[in-house]
């Protein structure tokens, strides 16, 4: 179920990195400014058939696993339990108060559900479709300053050498006789200093030889610095940008200065 | 032409001069081998002339260094770059992206070149060390070998005048070895470059030199012609330690004399797969007690793959391994381990506690063994290896060569009879790997069975009673010294033949 950019030639791929991020977080705001349940549904279907479209069992597999279920059942259910509004449906007594199930409270249960389940679906379909190392590339062409844009490079770039480095070194443990799967504090304590230590020396050891590699390529020489890789923002990205950001400001102010009426529940009695 | 004068060096926390009044004059486009054991300083020479030391470590320097005319001390390293570059060991570490692209590209775009300029030299960098195939390739999955090449051209692409590799070959299989040192001898034809290589192993080096410095102490020791200097200090460079080219073919046994006794290891028809792949297609092979066996091979071979199975981090998919009559895919691993013992290749990622004596017990103490059997039998494994001594030092705080022996010390206390290394002699000295090998003589003599992985292919032949040739996930080859080089010749694979026995028909 572990969600990671795969290459691929869609259209999602093909758009700017910024675009999809833009994208993203523009939606993650506006999903707050309304309450319907119509629209969420609408999104979430979108959302479900730009998976399919995008053919990956990665993605899919991610709809119905079990965190995902849970997280939605438990923002679900937390949202019934204190939430009244509109109608009872039933009370279940207990022994402090009582908990009564409103429609009000079920329908706005829905509504923060799909919103967190629509915002995680998008978030794995931009994880799904961009590569960590061309949004950084991209975030240092739209301004990021390259020391910051390079650090996170450089940060991906040994992720996967200290994945396959903690692997050795709990195969050396285990080769030792050290078993270190035991829960508890005194577990934790354990994997701290036997796993953590010997990684944190071997990432401090790799620190000198980046350093000679970076600096003795004239990294920070100048203010700034060129890229060889292409822009490509191109057609597609500035309408969907343009779209995006209009959308959003509309949304936005209209929470404040109230230009139109969108869906809201009152939940308050 | 860079001129060192009077240049002494030692590091902010040290006491020692790593450099000890080194005077050096390299003219323009000259090829030198320096070479020395461990903790000679040679390293610490290259920081010099690169300009690191002193603007990124730190410490009290003495004389100076010329570069063209510009004094390090008085250049900014971001300047020092465009003239000095220098490809390190660890071929992983020193890519800082992502794609052989971005990588070879990297040094231009920092000099705020224009990007067709930076495109010419990323294609010309890439061509000059053989590796132009490798442009649209993750750095992530490059072996070795091609990993170093890519290092290469992206030092290339800063156009350096002065390129010093610091053994640039250790870490890579014989295979990887073989094509770097090809792109260096190629660098040597057709650029203008000085060319500078740190270097342990002299042999395939001694016929681009046309210098050999050699270093102890901090001190330049001998300076000269490679031949002339080889032919005339002899002894002497043989007694700092440094391991002479090998020059004729030894001869190795080839009596097959196998002890009738029951094997300590019995591997039959073995498969198993690495992230979804098969990587061990069939694996068959016998270990006995008091033998050593040596595994060669490129890497990628299933090679370490295989020497996990036998310890129990890995599980096979079919076939059968035994290990003292146990079945390494039905025993748990710590009932494996008390009787097994397994030394990894990076120390860093096996020292886990404070003290060397705490290190050196901390398997008796996971066994449960009382303390007082541990103090009897940690403490002669201590003496034995030379580590008595720093019995209440951090561990991390000894050399590079102690923590070697150490990493052996840490599995012998719990009395293992079957003792697993994986590339044991990286990064080590001549002298230190010597060493290693008497160790591993003597626990040969005690009736252990030893089954070593190495690039070392000339260390292999030397002390390994067996030569194992894996390639592609098979045993190829599986003999005495003496009849496994005559295999491995009719099957063409040069590079895992020992020094001096390469040539011959």
């Amino acid at each position: 179920m572990k969600i990671k950019y795969e290459k691929g030639d869609t259209f999602l791929h093909r758009l700017n990195p910024l675009t999809r991020l833009l994208v993203l977080v523009a939606y993650s705001i506006a999903i707050f400014t309304f309450d319907s349940l119509e629209i969420e549904l609408i999104c979430f279907l979108a959302l479900l058939l730009i998976m399919a479209l995008l053919r990956s069992k990665a993605l899919l597999s991610l709809v119905v696993s079990k965190y995902l279920l849970s997280f939605v059942l438990l923002i679900f259910l937390v949202q019934v339990i204190f939430t009244r509004g509109d109608e009872l449906i039933f009370t279940i007594p207990l022994v402090l108060f009582n908990i009564e199930v409103t429609t009000g409270g079920i329908l706005i249960g829905l509504i923060i559900a799909f919103r967190f389940l629509t915002i995680i679906l998008g978030s794995a379909v931009f994880v799904f479709t961009t590569d960590p190392n061309e949004l950084a590339y991209a975030l240092m062409k739209a301004g990021l300053p390259y020391r910051f844009g390079f650090m996170l490079v450089t940060a991906i770039r040994f992720i996967p050498i200290f994945e396959s480095e903690a692997g050795t070194v709990r195969n050396a443990q285990a080769a030792r006789g050290l078993e270190i799967d035991q829960g508890g504090a005194r577990g934790i304590l354990k994997t701290v200093r036997y796993t953590l230590m010997p990684l944190i020396v071997s990432a401090l050891s790799k620190v000198d030889v980046l350093v000679i590699s970076m600096e003795g390529r004239a990294f920070g020489l100048t203010a700034s610095r060129s890229f060889l890789r292409p822009v490509r923002f191109g057609a597609a990205d500035s309408i969907i940008s343009l779209t995006t950001i209009i959308t959003l400001t509309l949304l936005v102010a209209n929470v404040w200065l109230g230009f139109f009426t969108l869906p809201h529940l009152i939940l308050y009695y | 032409m860079i001129s060192i004068k009077n240049l002494s060096f030692s590091f902010f926390n040290s006491d020692r001069k790593a450099l000890d009044d080194i005077s050096l004059e390299i003219p323009d486009s000259q090829f030198i081998a320096i070479t020395g054991p461990s903790g000679c300083g040679k390293s610490t020479l290259a920081l010099a002339i690169g300009g690191y030391i002193p603007h990124v470590f730190e410490g009290r320097i003495k004389g100076t260094v010329t570069i063209g005319g510009r004094r390090t001390t008085d250049s900014e390293l971001s300047e020092l770059a465009a003239l000095v570059a220098i490809v390190q060991q660890d071929p992983e570490s020193q890519l800082c992206t992502l794609n052989v692209l971005d990588e070879v590209a990297f040094g231009p775009e920092n000099l705020n070149l224009s990007v067709d300029e930076v495109e010419k030299r990323v294609d010309e960098s890439l061509a000059m060390v053989k590796a132009s195939y490798l442009k649209g390739r993750q750095v992530y999955g490059l072996s070795g070998g091609e990993t170093q090449r890519v290092a290469i051209a992206s030092m290339l692409a800063m156009h350096p005048d002065v390129l010093i590799l610091d053994e640039p070959t250790s870490n890579l299989d014989p295979t990887g070895a073989s094509d770097v040192l090809a792109a260096i001898e190629r660098l040597k034809m057709d650029s203008g470059m000085t060319i500078i290589v740190i270097e342990h192993k002299l042999d395939r080096l001694m016929g681009l030199a046309d210098r050999l410095v050699v270093m102890d102490a901090g001190r330049i020791a001998f300076d000269g012609k490679p031949a002339e200097v080889l032919e005339k200090y002899h002894e002497r460079i043989k007694a700092i330690g440094i391991r002479m080219p090998g020059l004729t073919c030894p001869t190795f046994a080839t009596d097959g004399g196998r002890s009738t006794k029951k094997p300590l290891v019995d591997v039959r028809g073995l498969r198993a797969s690495y992230e979804g792949k098969e990587v061990l297609h069939g694996i068959d092979l016998k270990a006995y007690p008091s033998e050593i066996v040596g595994i060669i091979g490129p890497n990628g071979s299933g090679k370490t793959t295989f020497l996990n199975i036998l310890m129990g981090l890995h599980r096979p998919d079919s076939g059968k391994a035994t290990v003292r009559d146990m079945d390494v895919a039905k025993v748990r691993t710590s009932e494996l381990a008390r009787r097994s013992g397994f030394v990894f290749q990076n120390p860093n990622h096996q020292i886990f506690e404070k003290t060397v004596y705490d290190e050196a017990a901390f398997a008796c103490r996971n066994f449960g063994f009382s303390e007082g059997d541990i103090q009897a039998s940690v403490q002669p494994a201590l003496e034995n290896y030379g580590l008595a001594v720093y019995e209440k030092k951090h561990p991390l705080g000894i050399s590079f060569g102690e923590k070697r022996r150490l990493n052996l010390c840490s599995i012998l206390p719990h009395g293992p009879s079957l003792i697993l290394l994986d590339e044991p002699f990286v990064g080590q000295d001549y002298a230190n790997v010597t060493r290693m090998c008497a160790g591993l003589l003597k626990l040969k003599s005690e009736g252990k069975a030893i089954i070593l992985v190495s690039h070392d292919v000339d260390m292999v032949y030397k002390y390994c009673d067996r030569v194992t040739l894996f390639k592609d996930g098979r045993v190829l080859v599986d003999d005495t010294p003496g009849e496994a080089m005559r295999q491995i010749k009719t099957l063409k694979m040069r590079d895992y033949l020992p020094e001096g026995c390469q040539d011959e028909n």
